[in-house]
């Protein structure tokens, strides 16, 4: 069984977390292309369902309460705060560096976001730690929206 | 009303060897052998099958010369057993295969399991797995009611000792493992520890159900569903598996199973207290823990302490996994490992287990997936037609 790469000890609270240098990059559809674009004018971007009010993650065709494709595209403050947590030390490609810290993060305008904290060490991360949004750019217009302590 | 699957017997039952490797077997072979065992189990004839369900349908339906054959589209374990018992129950067919196995699959060991980690544009870049996909789930819980790891851990032990003496786990005589062992094992995904997580490894199995009627002229002790259902919030391992899946307070996601535990609960007219023994899907050691809360063996929160004093346990009064389940018996892919659940089950109330027998099994509870991959399926079955 690989550890994946990464120097720092099993467990180790100390380590710090990064974003991958060789992660996978998302292939946008037509219609997600408006939000893994948004980092390059630093625009975290979600749709927004005008008739029953309601913040949409990821995107979707429809608004998924009422069904209207009449979606706007919203640009969120970037902030809001972890929901939870989990810190990776056996990742499922080799690829990925360890540790990472996938978590769902409750963004201030009403969604859930997946996405990695990053900017801290693995000791730091807690539920309800406020966070912002830190871009990453990955080419072919891909920006991925990774988290750090506010 | 009359009860939905009154007409309907699960007659045979059979696992093959299950180990990390089978050498000369594809899935399909492996697979055919469950079901050649589990119609022998059965003293049925393979011109005797009607019907099939699973993703290997289609070959077993050409492999058993069957033809024309009824067809469900869904995996072989707890929904795919659900198909059958209504097509059975509606006279579509009358004898129904489910049957599934994996082997020469997983063959990147520098990778974690190829079912672990399905593409999807918002999990990939993340790094998203099962593994992590579960803790995500477990964290929330262990926030919001302060449950110790040691109680995760008591989970994994627990269930690994059931398959350390299961001479047909693939993990048999591997332990015994304490609490200790659990905590000092590598972290995986936190709080997941390489002891709270699934192994993984090959194997074939099969079920027959038919009539009722059919039953009667066989040999075998015919068991039978008092209940089942389904509980779902869309596609696994794509939108982030928040407890509360966008705010919703009532039927949340992290209880998901909850409301097809009460459907099942209500068909079966029994309660949790009516309940001999388990056989919770334990993909992770916290998924146990969530089960016994989300389908009312435990109140909310109250699953913990269940558990530290020893109510999962094989002399304890709610024995649950008692053959190792996929943290010890066996995982061999996709589905076959949700499949014995049920032959799990079946065995217990047949009592036909090789260990871990609870005496005078009367009604168990089965159940497949988890909150982390936002699917659960449960069935009630008995040795009493409903
Ligand atoms: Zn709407």
């Amino acid at each position: 069984m690989s550890a994946g790469s990464g120097s720092a000890p099993n467990g180790d609270p100390s380590a710090e977390l990064r974003p991958q240098s060789n992660g996978p990059t998302p292939a946008p559809t037509p219609i997600s292309a408006p939000y893994w674009s948004g980092g390059a004018v630093g625009e975290l971007r979600y749709q927004w369902c005008g008739g029953c009010e309601l913040a949409l993650m990821d995107p979707q065709p429809a608004c998924t309460r009422c069904l209207t494709q009449d979606l706007e595209w919203r640009v969120s403050a970037g902030v809001g705060a972890v929901a939870s947590y989990t810190i990776v030390w056996r990742p499922p490609l080799p690829r990925f560096e360890v540790p990472y810290a996938p978590a769902i993060v409750r963004v201030d305008e009403g969604f859930d976001l997946l996405t990695n904290i990053v900017g801290c060490t693995v000791g730091e991360v807690e539920v309800g730690m406020r966070v912002s949004v830190r871009f990453v750019d990955r080419g072919d217009d891909v920006w991925l929206p990774y988290f750090a302590p506010a | 009303m009359t009860h939905p699957f009154r007409d309907v017997a699960i007659v045979g039952v059979a696992n093959t060897e299950q180990a990390k490797r089978l050498e000369g077997h594809t899935s399909f072979s492996i697979a055919v052998e469950a079901v050649r065992l589990a119609l022998a189990d059965a003293g049925l004839d393979p011109g005797a099958v009607d019907g099939a369900v699973g993703a290997m349908a289609g070959p077993l339906e050409y492999q058993l010369g069957s033809g024309p054959a009824w067809r469900g589209y869904g995996p072989a374990n707890i929904n795919g057993v659900t198909t059958a018992a209504l097509a059975i129950g509606a006279g579509l067919a009358t004898t129904v295969v489910i049957a599934d196995g994996g082997a020469s699959t997983y063959t990147d060991r520098a990778a974690t399991a190829p079912w672990t980690r399905p593409e999807n544009e918002f999990v990939m870049p993340w790094g998203m797995f099962t593994a992590a996909e579960f803790a995500l789930i477990a964290r929330h819980h262990m926030h919001t009611y302060g449950t110790p790891v040691e109680a995760l851990a008591t989970v994994a032990a627990t269930i690994r000792n059931n398959g350390h003496v299961n001479p047909e786990a693939v993990m048999t005589g591997r332990g015994p493992y304490t609490v200790d062992d659990v905590l000092a094992s590598p972290m995986i995904a936190d709080p997941f520890r390489r002891l709270d997580c699934a192994i993984n490894s090959e194997g074939g199995a099969a079920l027959i159900m038919t009539t009722v009627e059919r039953a009667r002229d066989l040999d075998g002790i015919p068991v039978y569903v008092l209940g089942a259902g389904g509980d779902r919030f869309g596609p696994a391992y794509q939108h982030p598996p928040s407890w509360t899946m966008g705010g919703r307070t009532d039927l949340v996601n992290g209880y998901i199973g909850r409301r097809a535990a009460a459907q099942a609960f209500d068909q079966a007219g029994l309660a949790p207290d009516d309940v001999d023994g388990c056989e919770f899907y334990d993909p992770f050691s916290f998924e146990i823990i969530r089960q016994l809360e989300a389908f009312g063996f435990c109140a909310d929160g109250e699953a913990a302490d269940f558990v530290l004093g020893g109510g999962i346990a094989i002399d304890g009064p709610l024995p649950v996994t008692t053959d190792g389940g996929v943290l010890s018996y066996s995982h061999p892919g996709a589905s076959a490992q949700m499949l014995q659940r049920v032959i799990r089950a079946v065995q217990q109330l047949r009592g036909t287990c090789v260990s871990n027998q609870i005496d005078g099994a009367e009604v168990v509870f089965a159940s497949n997936g988890g909150a982390g991959a936002l699917f659960c399926d449960v069935l009630v079955l008995g040795r009493e037609a409903p």
